[in-house]
C-alpha cells in the first residue's frame, strides 16, 4: 500500500513518472518475501505450521503474525524479528528509487514530509503507512465511524485474497452513485447493510481474474459472479465481527449488474480503491440497504 | 464395471465456486456427477443422480441451503450433505447439523480441507 499511496502522490507532484513508479513496483514485488517463507527459512516455523496459518488466514480477518502468535507457534518478539527481516516498504522504496537515480534519499524525505503535512497525518499514521500497516492506514482514509469496521474487513480481504497492489483514497458519503458494473450483497437482521464493489469499464476484471484464477475477456455476468464471491467472503467475515458484538445478521444472495447502474439510498459510504492499478469503488451502507436503478 | 469413485453433486448459485470446487474434487480423483444452482434444482438432481455426497451452499436464491437440506432429509434420511458457508454463518451451520448435515466447510475453499471433509462425511 505504501508504494501506491506515496508513489501516486509523487506522480501528482511531477516528482517521478508513472513508468518509474511501475519499475519500482515491479522490483519491490520481485524482492518482497512472504512472512511465512521467512519464518520457515529461519526455522521458526515448520512448513506444515506455515501452511496451517495460511489456511486459517484465508478464513479469518487476521494477519499471519497474529495467527502464529494465537496458535502458540511464534512469540511477539519472533514476529517482530521476522517483520524486520521482511523489510520496511518505505526503506525498500527508498533503496530502489535511489539506486535507479529517480530521487535522492533527501528528496524522498522532503516529499514524505510534504505528504504528511498535506494530509494532516500524525507521526503514528505515517509510521503505519511506511510499514504497510492496514490497521492504521484504513482508519486514516475512512472518515465515517459507522463504515470503518466493514471497510477494514473488506480491504484486508482484498489484500489477502486478491492483491497487495492496492491504493485507497479518502472515503466520502453520498446518496447517489453511478457505475458501469456492480457486484453487491445485502445483509439483514440486527443490522441492515449493503456491501459492494463497483467498477467503471472493465476495471472489476482486476478482482474477477485474481479470485477465479482465470482471464475473463470482459466484466460479464460470469466475471461478476467471481467478484460476488469475494464480496460474499468479505460479508461473511463482517458478519462474524458483528456476531462477536451480539448482532446477528443474515447474508442474502449477491446481486450483479452488468450495465450502467445508479445506486441510491440514505447516505452510504464510497471508498475509492485501485486494485492492481484499476479503479474500483467499495460501497458500504450501515443501517439501511442501498437500492439500485429500477428497484 | 462399478466405479469406486466418490460421486458428488455440487449445489451453489455461484458458477465460479462450482467450477473451483469441481476442479479440486476431480483433481482428487472424485467424480462430480452434477451441478445445481439452487435448492430446487438440487432436489431434482439428487433423486435422479443418487450422489454419494451433496455439497450444499447456504446462501442461494429460489431455495436456500437450509430449506433444501430439510427437503433432502425428507427424501432420504441417510443423505450425506456437506454444507458450504461463508464465515459468519455459525447459526445456520448449527441448524444444518441438527437437521442432518454431516459436515461443513467455509469459503474460500482450501484444497486439503475440503477433501478431508468429504472423506469424513463418507465415513459417517
Amino acid at each position: 500500500m505504501f508504494i501506491n499511496l506515496f508513489g501516486k502522490y509523487l506522480i501528482s507532484k511531477n516528482i517521478i513518472t508513472s513508468e518509474q513508479l511501475q519499475s519500482i513496483r515491479k522490483e519491490q514485488s520481485r524482492t518482497r518475501v512472504k512472512l511465512g517463507l521467512i519464518a520457515v527459512a529461519e526455522k521458526l516455523l515448520t512448513e506444515k505450521q506455515a501452511e496451517e496459518i495460511n489456511r486459517k488466514q484465508a478464513l479469518m480477518d487476521k494477519r499471519f503474525g497474529d495467527i502464529a502468535i494465537e496458535q502458540g507457534f511464534l512469540t511477539l518478539e519472533q514476529v517482530s524479528h521476522l517483520l524486520d527481516l521482511q523489510g520496511n516498504p518505505y526503506l525498500q522504496f527508498g533503496q530502489i528509487a535511489t539506486e535507479r537515480g529517480y530521487m535522492t534519499f533527501a528528496q524522498i524525505e522532503d516529499a514524505l514530509q510534504q505528504y504528511q503535512n498535506e494530509h494532516h497525518f500524525s507521526e503514528e499514521i505515517m509510521t503505519g503507512i511506511k510499514n504497510d500497516d492496514l490497521d492504521v492506514i484504513i482508519p486514516a482514509f475512512v472518515h465515517e465511524d459507522t463504515i470503518k469496521e466493514a471497510a477494514g474487513v473488506a480491504i484486508r480481504t482484498l489484500n489477502r485474497l486478491i492483491s497487495t497492489d492496492l491504493w485507497m483514497g479518502d472515503s466520502y458519503m453520498t446518496k447517489l452513485l453511478t457505475c458501469d458494473r456492480l457486484a453487491c450483497q445485502d445483509m439483514e437482521g440486527d443490522l441492515e447493510t449493503t456491501i459492494g464493489l463497483a467498477g467503471m469499464g472493465d476495471s472489476l476484471l482486476s478482482v474477477a481474474d485474481a479470485y477465479a484464477g482465470e482471464s475473463f475477456q470482459t466484466v460479464d455476468m460470469d466475471a461478476l459472479d467471481s467478484v460476488g464471491e469475494v464480496v460474499n467472503i468479505m460479508d461473511g467475515l463482517y458478519a462474524t465481527a458483528l456476531s462477536e458484538q451480539g448482532k446477528e445478521i443474515e447474508l442474502l444472495p449477491p446481486s450483479y449488474f452488468d450495465e450502467e447502474t445508479t445506486l441510491r439510498g440514505e447516505e452510504f459510504g464510497v471508498i475509492p480503491l485501485e486494485i492492481r492499478q484499476k479503479p474500483v469503488m467499495l460501497v458500504i451502507s450501515y443501517g439501511s440497504k442501498i437500492y439500485f436503478c429500477g428497484e | 464395471m462399478v466405479s469406486n469413485m466418490i460421486r458428488i453433486l455440487i449445489v451453489d448459485d455461484s458458477k465460479t465456486s462450482r467450477k473451483m470446487l469441481r476442479g479440486i474434487l476431480e483433481d482428487a480423483g472424485m467424480e462430480v456427477v452434477g451441478e445445481a444452482a439452487n435448492g430446487q434444482e438440487a432436489l431434482k438432481l439428487f433423486t435422479s443422480l443418487k450422489p454419494d455426497i451433496v455439497t450444499l451452499d447456504i446462501t442461494m436464491p429460489v431455495m436456500d441451503g437450509i430449506n433444501a437440506l430439510k427437503k433432502l432429509m425428507e427424501v432420504d434420511r441417510t443423505a450425506r450433505v456437506v454444507m458450504v458457508t461463508a464465515a459468519g454463518q455459525k447459526g445456520n451451520v448449527v441448524e444444518a447439523l441438527k437437521i442432518g448435515a454431516k459436515e461443513f466447510v467455509a469459503k474460500p475453499y482450501e484444497v486439503d480441507l475440503i477433501i478431508d471433509v468429504i472423506k469424513k462425511a463418507m465415513d459417517k
